[in-house]
């Protein structure tokens, strides 16, 4: 498995792990009432420092088991890649915040409007990384 | 001397444009998108300056300017396909593609970056902006919110038309 397709999947799984978590307490605390926005001002700290702290260490002994790979330059494939799955993600993202922006702002609260924005970036992320693993696991040359 | 005539007759019978069809409706794109959220925006920082924001008012300018941006790109476009239909009926081919990922990868990462920093802003959009303009309601805040990832949005479709008229006039 190439470098790069293995730091995808790290990033992917420690992001769905952390707003799994995230978005999971948030429907949890929606039912005792409606949160501020100070008051998912900590759980969203928590989420987005324990995804950090997971690539980061994660990123560190993949780092130093592929040594040689990981000081290769990204050939012009990769490349390619990167840009194919960053291209997705705007579209995705771009037709999110025109839910969020747009349309929410008519008749939900500010914290609404925060968390479904917050939703579409990881959304518009794991299409990103999906699309950059399926890129590498189906041989994609651009 | 005859390649000098080659090339004359080759732009004789050819009529190949100077400008690729893409190239074309991405200026399109930017000159109405600076224009009609140019005015959008700038009446909305008048009402703002102001300090009477009226969210109903606007839903109507905002309303206006999405039929305006339509109505004007969707003419621009047909005209320049109506002029050269031989382009506008091509699909696009691999440079065109490389030119489109490279500047949806710039686009994305401009807007991220904005999204993310609308959301840092926004106890400062939801609890000090409606208090300093003298409006503290909900709607007030929730409008300034709206307004501030309608603006992220359109300075990335701003940024996705101009990276990519710079690869086009790159390569041309």
């Amino acid at each position: 498995m190439a470098y790069r397709e293995k730091l995808a999947w790290l990033t992917l799984g420690a992001m769905l792990i952390a707003y799994a978590v995230y978005f999971t307490w948030l429907a949890l605390a929606m039912r005792q009432g409606e949160p501020t926005l100070l008051g998912i001002l900590l759980p969203f700290g928590l989420a987005a420092g324990g995804q950090g702290i997971l690539v980061a260490g994660a990123g560190a002994v993949l780092a130093a088991s592929a040594r040689r790979e990981r000081q290769d330059r990204a050939d012009e494939r990769d490349r390619a890649i990167a840009r194919r799955g960053a291209t997705a993600a705007y579209y995705v993202l771009l037709a999110g915040m025109i839910l969020v922006g747009v349309v929410m702002p008519f008749g939900e609260p500010a914290w609404r409007i925060v968390n479904a924005a917050l939703l579409a970036i990881v959304v518009a992320e794991a299409g990103r990384l999906l699309l950059i693993i399926s890129s590498y696991r189906r041989g994609w040359h651009g | 001397m005859s390649n000098i005539i080659y090339i004359e007759c080759y732009r004789a019978n050819m009529e190949k444009s100077l400008m690729a069809y893409r190239e074309k409706v991405q200026w399109v794109s930017l000159a109405t998108m600076l224009l009609v959220w140019g005015a959008y925006f700038a009446r909305l920082a008048a009402s703002l300056a102001a300090g009477r924001p009226i969210p109903g008012e606007t839903l109507g300018g905002f309303a206006g300017a999405v039929v305006l941006l339509v109505v004007i790109q969707v003419a621009a476009i047909v005209a320049i396909a109506i002029h050269r239909p031989s382009e506008a009926e091509q699909p696009a081919d691999p440079r065109e593609r490389e030119i489109e990922r490279r500047a949806g990868s710039g686009a994305y990462a401009v807007l991220s970056l904005l999204v993310v920093a609308v959301m840092l802003a926004t106890p400062l959009l939801t609890i000090v902006a409606p208090v300093a303009l003298g409006r503290p309601s909900g709607t007030v805040a929730a409008m300034l919110v709206g307004n501030a990832l309608l603006a992220a949005l359109v300075l990335a479709a701003i940024v996705h038309s101009l990276w990519q008229i710079l690869l086009f006039r790159r390569q041309s």
